[in-house]
């Protein structure tokens, strides 16, 4: 995906003399990536030497070298743990529902909005469709409750008219797992086509003419041309979607859950936050959020070589 | 040129539009409704029946929030984190991103990778919240600062755009004896402005919306920030130090003052969205196509 430009070697019959500006020139480049490497090594390189406390017994007091180490103790005590599972159960249900539904929906999305013809709806279509994706979880979960609640929410009030009694959506451990990925839809189907448009836009004209021509309807140019032209940026999202399948996103689930699903809703981010940040236990969490960023990176891995194999597509 | 009609295409224009108008409704009738519930009474919440209408039309909500100073003050600190968070995040991917993509930058490759491994492999919730509150940034605005100032995919998004622009340019300035920090300012980022723009309005939202960091390191409830405000506005149904403000104790329902907090929060990205919509797009396509 990325691709990093080969250095060219300065040329050998460079006069002495330039030698000065370009030492200087390289001052100020190093100069202006200064703030960068460094920030990248405190916030982003320290912390993972942090993770070393998973292998320890990590005391504030002792800091992270001094603390003994347990080698795979905390391993070994999540793994027995029945709590853990059930998490962890929670955390691949909420993630397959994701991408069975989450991730699809922007590529029906586009190749809908794509047979609009109408272009000032669309484009009115498509703003409002943004919208939810630059609001906050914390405002979305507020509007769900508002709008789902049970005595004065306008749903409700709604489902009154077809004589349907007031259904509490947000406590009913039933429907909040869906409730929980309707949401993401809501929020980012619109943002996610974006991508999908992009394609759709580079795809040759003359394609679709020429498909014309020969008798095909519109639903055999979306089977034949259009889709085969996503499939790329489809495959590529997926790989870089599957990485993240051991992680739900925390702040929509914290934000949106409450006591009540608990059970069916809890997952590895919010356990993590729960025992880790406000039960101080730094090592056990470390340890379980160094598991889960393995086995994501391991699936990205194995699935891009798969990919590779099937579909010659992969992200590296 | 395909829009022949027959009965089956015109079942299914039929559909998609009625489909698209629906998708539209259910975005905006929620807002419309959380409009609608903060401008009325007591009573017409408490029917149930406020739809896209308020019932009995009341500003107190409002006067209520924005008579409260500890709301004030989150508000005031909010505008304040973004712009400084914003113009040096940007400001610092602009320069980081302008070395990395000049020839003469040696140890380019290096670099490079340095920049892509923090973008898959990361230490962690715990360990980060460690090494913040080890260095003593608990409860202080540096923990919501510098932290995440460096985006890894601004610099390679920034690094790809500046790669195609024309050599020739850079060269002649050059030549004419500019430094690199006169070229990166005058000449490169007016070429790059578009993404930068684009940029400047991805990071002013993440920051606006930024609440999880507030909730890790900040305690004081005078450093809150709007997102964690409202957020208390919601869970507890009430203002912080309401007693000093006699307004509305009455008349105003709590789904009344919730719904008033979050449209205060949500007004300023309403208002600006329309005029900034061109930029994100251009952004959002610029990384599909060369991230």
């Amino acid at each position: 995906m990325l691709n990093v430009n080969k250095i060219s070697r300065p040329a050998l019959s460079r006069p002495v003399r330039r030698s000065k500006v370009r030492y200087r020139t390289l001052l100020s480049l190093y100069a202006l990536f200064a703030p960068t490497a460094i920030l990248l090594i405190v916030f982003s390189y320290m912390p993972m030497y942090g993770i070393i406390i998973a292998f320890k017994d990590y005391s504030i007091f002792k800091g992270i070298m001094a603390s003994d180490w347990v080698g795979l103790e905390h391993f070994k005590y999540f793994l027995k743990d029945d709590k853990f599972w059930s998490i962890f159960r929670n955390t691949l249900v909420i993630n397959f529902y994701d991408l069975l539904f989450g991730f699809t929906a922007p590529i029906i999305f586009a190749l809908l909005a794509n047979e609009l013809y109408q272009k000032m709806f669309k484009r009115v279509m498509q703003t409002i469709s943004y919208l939810p994706h630059f609001l906050s979880w914390i405002v979305v979960s507020g509007i769900f409750y508002s709008i789902l609640s049970p005595q004065t929410g306008l749903f409700n009030h709604f489902l009154g008219w077809f004589g349907i009694e007031p259904i509490y959506f947000m406590t009913e451990p039933t429907l909040f797992r869906g409730l929980l990925v309707f949401a993401e839809i809501w929020k980012n189907v619109g943002w996610g086509a974006i991508l999908y448009f992009a394609v759709i836009a580079g795809i040759d004209t003359s394609l679709y003419e020429a498909a014309w021509i020969d008798g095909a309807s519109r639903w055999r140019q979306i089977i034949h041309i259009t889709i085969p032209h996503m499939v790329p940026m489809i495959m590529l999202l997926f790989l870089l979607r599957l990485a993240g399948i051991f992680d739900v996103g925390f702040e929509r689930v914290f934000l949106m859950q409450n006591p009540l699903v608990y059970d069916v809703s809890d997952v590895i981010s919010t356990y993590v936050y729960r025992i880790g940040l406000e039960q101080s236990q730094f090592s056990l969490t470390t340890a379980i959020g160094l598991t889960q960023s393995l086995l994501g990176f391991l699936l990205l891995v194995i699935s891009n070589r798969l990919s590779k194999k099937i579909t010659g597509l992969g992200l590296y | 040129m395909h829009r022949y009609v027959t009965p089956s295409r015109f079942l299914f224009q039929l559909f998609n539009y009625t489909f698209f108008v629906i998708f539209c409704i259910s975005i905006l009738v929620p807002f419309i409704n959380a409009i609608a519930i903060s401008l009325s009474s007591y009573n017409g919440v408490l029917s149930g029946k406020v739809g896209l209408w308020p019932i009995e039309f009341q500003l107190d909500s409002y006067a209520k929030i924005t008579g409260n100073v500890t709301f004030l003050r989150s508000f005031a600190n909010t505008v304040f984190l973004t712009v400084i968070d914003t113009v040096l995040s940007v400001a610092i991917s602009l320069c980081g991103a302008y070395a990395l993509s000049h020839k003469k930058f040696v140890g380019r490759s290096a670099a490079f990778t340095f920049i892509l491994i923090p973008m898959f492999f990361s230490g962690g919730l715990i360990p980060t919240y460690l090494l913040v509150m080890g260095l003593g940034l608990g409860n202080t605005y540096s923990a919501l600062i510098i932290p995440s100032l460096v985006s890894g995919f601004y610099i390679i998004v920034f690094k790809n755009v500046i790669d195609q622009l024309p050599k020739e340019l850079l060269e002649s300035a050059e030549m004419d004896g500019a430094g690199e920090w006169r070229l990166l300012f005058r000449i490169v980022l007016p070429l790059v402005l578009p993404m930068t723009m684009a940029f400047i309005i991805f990071s002013a939202v993440g920051y606006w919306n930024q609440w999880f960091n507030v909730l890790l390191y900040i305690k004081d409830k005078s450093m809150w920030t709007l997102q964690f405000q409202l957020r208390e506005i919601l869970t507890t149904a009430q203002l912080q130090n309401d007693q000093l403000n006699p307004i509305g104790q009455q008349i105003i329902h709590p789904e009344n003052l919730k719904m008033a907090a979050l449209m205060v929060t949500i007004l300023p990205i309403i208002v600006v969205y329309p005029f900034v919509q061109k930029y994100f797009i251009h952004g959002q396509f610029v990384g599909a196509v060369k991230g």
